[in-house]
């Protein structure tokens, strides 16, 4: 029922409009649909490209991994590590990043990190934090973790007084790297959750050194250091701070689902609490022009999809408007050749704009921009 | 009578058809079990939390945060 609900509300959103659009704004730019010959899975997909440009594929709660030709034609990579994930991998596959040399993909499952090259899957150590994120800074693998002890006879000990934010693999520790998310706990979610709006974050990397991250349920952008400091954030003046399902049917039919759903499980009369932060950046990438391209998901800022462009030189943010039917989190991968978009579900759709197309676009200027909290003066606002 | 059954299971079939369409519900759920209190009497209280996601996105849709096994 729930979902049939959201299924009309992707429908008649465009048509009511979740805001208002300028009669003088260009029309949206419709992606190419890319059909991809690698097998649909049940769960998730993450499309990631390497610092060469080439696409690398994965799909389902136990991953299939694949190499993309420019043309979207998938061969298999990994087989191995494929192989090895039937006994190994205990799905669901909670996050994935490719490594920026394309040599290894980062999985992180509720009880397990693993590290999938061509030819294995290695199990990583256990940070004893509750990890929600993978990816890597300056080559090495980094967990974004909600500040919980974990209950685990493999977890590292740690020191529950001072939780960080993101966590590295050195040697054969995770060690902190990140304290601060740079976001508040949400007041309107419960017990982890609060944390997990502040924490659930996308990072990837950036040229020449260092990395971009984005926070997933607010307009959060922040530049890493190559040891993973923050160099600067940018943000919003209004709209940066987290947004939530405002609409009391979709309320009541996702609380009545998750009832049913303990119910189903065996949980009896369970407390549940509602996830209702929405998406707010659905993917990121760093584009062969060095902007950070930044994917808005339909219904957050705009009916439609909205693409970011960042340019840190320039000190400007860019917006235009996406065709795209879908909803939630999504992979972004820079190609040679172009922007690819790899919904997360929605059955596994991928998309593709050239660069050429892009440039040509009619971006328009994001007012009300603030870098570390400041407002971008216009003098370096240039056209 | 034959026709009566014939319609009825077209109507059956039917409505089999359009709750296909719309899809089974994706949620899931995985669990896990944390420390909620620190060490400062020396011990230590865990809770044991199941997260609800959806089973195509990955995206989290509730907890159940009570003291049950999941």
């Amino acid at each position: 029922m729930l979902r049939f609900l959201l299924a009309v509300g992707a429908v008649v959103a465009p048509l009511t409009g979740a805001a208002a659009v300028p009669a003088s704004s260009p029309p949206a730019l419709t992606p190419v649909a890319v059909t991809l010959d690698a097998p649909r899975t049940k769960g998730p997909q993450y499309l990631a490209a390497d610092q060469k440009g080439r696409l690398y594929l994965l799909r389902g709660h136990r991953p299939h991994f694949y190499r993309l030709d420019r043309n979207g034609k998938a061969t298999v990579w990994g087989e191995d590590a494929t192989a090895q994930a039937e006994t190994l991998f205990r799905p669901p596959l909670l996050s994935a990043a490719l490594a920026a040399d394309g040599h290894a993909w980062l999985l992180l499952t509720p009880d397990d990190v693993l590290l999938a090259s061509n030819s294995e899957l290695e199990r990583l150590p256990d940070t004893g934090w509750l990890p929600i994120r993978a990816a890597f800074v300056g080559g090495d693998p980094v967990l974004s973790v909600l500040p919980q002890v974990r209950s685990k006879a493999t977890a590292q000990r740690l020191d529950p007084e001072h939780p960080p934010f993101l966590v590295g693999l050195s040697g054969t520790k995770w060690l902190p790297l990140l304290g601060d998310p740079g976001a508040e706990p949400d007041a309107l979610q419960h017990g982890v959750d609060r944390h997990r709006v502040a924490r659930a974050v996308d990072i990837v990397p950036a040229s020449p050194r260092g990395s971009w991250m984005a926070h997933e349920y607010s307009y959060r952008l922040s530049r890493l250091s190559t040891t993973g400091d923050r160099e600067y954030v940018v943000t919003l003046a209004v709209e940066s701070e987290p947004k939530h399902i405002d609409d009391e049917a979709t309320l009541i039919d996702l609380d009545d689902e998750l009832h049913e759903q303990a119910e189903l499980a065996g949980m009896g009369q369970a407390l549940i609490h509602v996830f209702t932060a929405r998406t707010a950046i659905a993917g990121i990438t760093e584009g062969t022009d060095g902007r950070l391209y930044v994917l808005v998901p339909p219904g957050y800022f705009d009916p439609n999809a909205v693409l970011d462009r960042w340019d840190g030189a320039r000190l400007r943010l860019e917006r235009i408007r996406l065709r795209l039917d879908y909803s939630g989190l999504a992979s972004l991968a820079a190609s040679k050749d172009g922007l690819w978009i790899a919904a997360r579900g929605s059955g596994q759709q991928v998309w593709f704009l050239g660069w050429e197309e892009l440039a040509a676009a009619s971006w328009e200027r994001v007012d009300g921009v603030e870098r570390d909290g400041l407002p971008i003066p216009h003098e370096t606002d240039s056209p | 009578m034959i026709r009566t059954r014939f319609v009825r299971s077209l109507v059956v079939l039917a409505v089999l058809a359009a709750a296909l369409a719309v899809g089974p519900t994706a949620f899931a759920f995985y669990n896990y079990t944390y420390e909620i209190t620190g060490h400062a009497s020396g011990g230590q209280t865990f809770e044991r939390i199941c997260t609800f996601y959806d089973n195509e996105t990955g995206e989290v849709q509730g907890t159940v945060s009570a003291e049950l096994q999941c």
